[in-house]
């Protein structure tokens, strides 16, 4: 029955997305991209949706749930006056799409069976969302209980709130509906690398990177219990917005970045960054233009934002404990641990890809996100060596719980990177990899 | 930066490692799968620590169904103090988490809070029992715990 909750759920937030996709689309974009950046503006549109809900004191039911988004809806419809995009281009990717469908019915398969289920999914992700589906609205009175502070209350509640939507369709709240969240974030995933790889890569590597991405995802997605967190939803974004980066840059595309850099910062603490980066390097790179996207790229997420920060102040969610001055006294040992995180055996020697880091500087069309990743990367150092560590055992576990994870957000990026790269050892791509323009204040960096 | 033109025997060489690659992947995500289902069927990792239960071992199941059976005595709700046992600070606390998820309906105050037995009408306790304390009043017993009433709030210290 959760599982017809989820596909109600994703049916409003496919309408929602159908209203915002004449706003989003190239000439160049794929169609299976087009309706992914369609459906995160519908998700994030969603969440929003689900926020003004709770605000003006209707309480979340299919009634209201359906009737919200009907009325959006109509009014995009009728506000939206884009141009009607040529019909997008047939590129194939042939045997690496069916190994890709392959890897994604095993994660379908692990979520309907319910392995692999994140314990995060018990401790936080999973008990907001049945909160949130018994209070028919954003529980913050649970969340600002003084035993909840070892739940992340101060966290964004876009997941949660999609479970709990999830269980008022449903009229129940079980495991298998919410899990399917993150099949569908792989399955998004997978849809934006093959993007990307069709069109910057040859045909044999886009076809080789994408199933090795789908095979290594999803092993350690299943064997290292990630399904029903948010770390699906971070891995999505920058791999999401890299065909944005790609082409000529435009108004829809500068949508485009601005709805997933949303998504990032919706999902959990660690996107807020990584969804300023995203808008900051693209930003950077969008030549004269750069401040007439200004609005398209900070919109989504300021509302996102908005929200976020509306919750967390009016019922003092935040935690004590974040951010503060950086220390090295326990550096080599966090270094260390995160250094054998990358050996843990659900990775299968996948993460070794991460020496090809360095190697996405080079090329233009990759240095985009080689600068996301690095920023990303640089972020979490920042976490660590901020975080108050009394001993190397504490530094030690501090990682070890949570390492692999903060690499598994980065791992599609760097796989797609390197999948560019193989291209160009085996040949090109037919149209080029073409990149938008420079982006301006990075070259130095190269 | 643009490369220069591969030479075939590169190009073949990076060919057979890509390939070479998909099938360990292949067989990593086949591996993944087969201890994915066998970790709903391991029946023998009842002493594991609680900081390593996961969703769908054959003691997560028994505990979720000895918290949704102690849950059906308690009306939705009230709060109810989780204790663990004594012994083992981990079970208590992940227990705690765990009863959350499951008693969802009701609030769980787990026992590190200070005021827990002012504020709670019920103690769900796992892995022993109480006796012999005045305040509480046995509602509802099981082999891996018990449910108790706590009749005397006010004097709780």
């Amino acid at each position: 029955m959760t599982v017809l909750g989820f596909l109600g759920v994703l049916t409003l937030c496919g309408l929602l997305g159908h209203g915002w996709a004449p706003t989003l689309a190239r000439a160049e974009d794929g169609r299976a991209w087009r309706a992914l950046a369609a459906l995160v503006a519908g998700t994030v549109t969603f969440f929003l949706l689900l926020a003004v809900l709770d605000l003006v004191g209707v309480p979340w039911s299919r009634l209201s749930l359906v009737l919200g988004t009907l009325l959006v809806h109509l009014g995009l419809r009728s506000l939206v006056k884009e141009p009607v995009v040529a019909r997008p281009p047939r590129r194939r990717t042939g045997w690496g799409t069916l190994v890709a469908l392959v890897a994604l019915a095993a994660v379908g398969l692990a979520c309907l069976a319910t392995w692999g289920l994140n314990p995060d999914f018990i401790y936080h992700w999973g008990i907001k969302g049945k909160r949130f589906f018994l209070a028919r609205a954003f529980d913050f009175d649970f969340l600002a209980l003084p035993w909840s502070k070892v739940r992340h209350p101060d966290y964004p509640n876009l997941l949660p709130g999609l479970f709990g939507a999830t269980g008022v369709l449903a009229g129940r709240f079980g495991e298998r509906g919410m899990l399917l969240w993150s099949a569908l974030a792989f399955g998004g995933l997978l849809v934006a690398a093959r993007e990307t790889l069709l069109r910057t890569s040859s045909s044999f590597a886009a076809r080789a990177t994408l199933g090795g991405l789908a095979l290594a995802g999803a092993a350690f997605g299943i064997g290292y219990f990630t399904l029903g967190g948010p770390d699906w939803l971070i891995a999505l974004a920058p791999v999401a917005a890299w065909p944005a980066f790609l082409g000529t840059r435009s108004p829809a595309s500068d949508r485009a970045v601005g709805w997933i850099a949303a998504l990032a910062a919706a999902s959990k603490i660690e996107g807020m960054p990584l969804g300023a980066f995203l808008v900051g390097l693209y930003f950077l790179g969008r030549g004269r233009e750069r401040w007439r996207a200004l609005p398209a790229l900070l919109l989504p997420t300021a509302a996102v934002v908005a929200c976020w920060l509306w919750g967390a102040l009016s019922w003092g969610l935040f935690v004590e404990q974040r951010g503060g001055t950086v220390s090295f006294t326990h550096a080599a040992t966090l270094a260390k641990t995160f250094l054998t995180t990358l050996t843990f055996p659900e990775w299968h020697r996948a993460s070794w890809i991460f020496l090809a880091l360095p190697l996405l500087w080079l090329p233009r069309v990759t240095r985009p996100i080689a600068a996301v990743v690095t920023l990303q990367a640089l972020f979490y150092a920042y976490v660590y060596l901020s975080f108050p560590l009394d001993t190397a055992e504490q530094a030690e576990y501090l990682v070890r719980s949570n390492g692999a994870r903060l690499a598994f957000h980065l791992f599609p990026a760097v796989v797609v990177g390197a999948g560019v790269l193989l291209g160009r050892l085996d040949g090109g791509n037919p149209e080029g990899g073409h990149v938008g323009p420079p982006l301006r204040g990075l070259e130095g960096l190269s | 930066m643009s490369f220069p033109s591969p030479r075939p025997a590169l190009r073949l060489l990076s060919r057979f490692a890509a390939v070479a690659a998909l099938g360990w992947l292949g067989w990593g995500l086949g591996v993944e799968l087969v201890r994915a289902e066998a970790v709903e069927r391991k029946t023998r990792l009842w002493r594991m620590p609680a900081t390593v239960w996961r969703f769908g071992q054959r003691q997560t199941e028994l505990f979720r169904d000895f918290t949704l059976a102690a849950g059906r005595h308690v009306p939705p709700g009230e709060r109810i103090l989780f204790l663990g046992p004594a012994d083992q600070p981990d079970t208590d606390f992940f227990g705690y988490l765990w009863a959350s998820y499951h008693l969802a309906d009701r609030t769980v105050v787990p026992s590190s809070h200070p005021q827990a037995l002012e504020i709670c009408s019920h103690v769900l306790v796992f892995g022993r029992k109480l006796e012999g304390d005045p305040r509480l009043e046995l509602v509802w017993d099981d082999k891996l715990g018990a449910l108790y009433r706590l009749t005397n709030r006010a004097a709780a210290p």
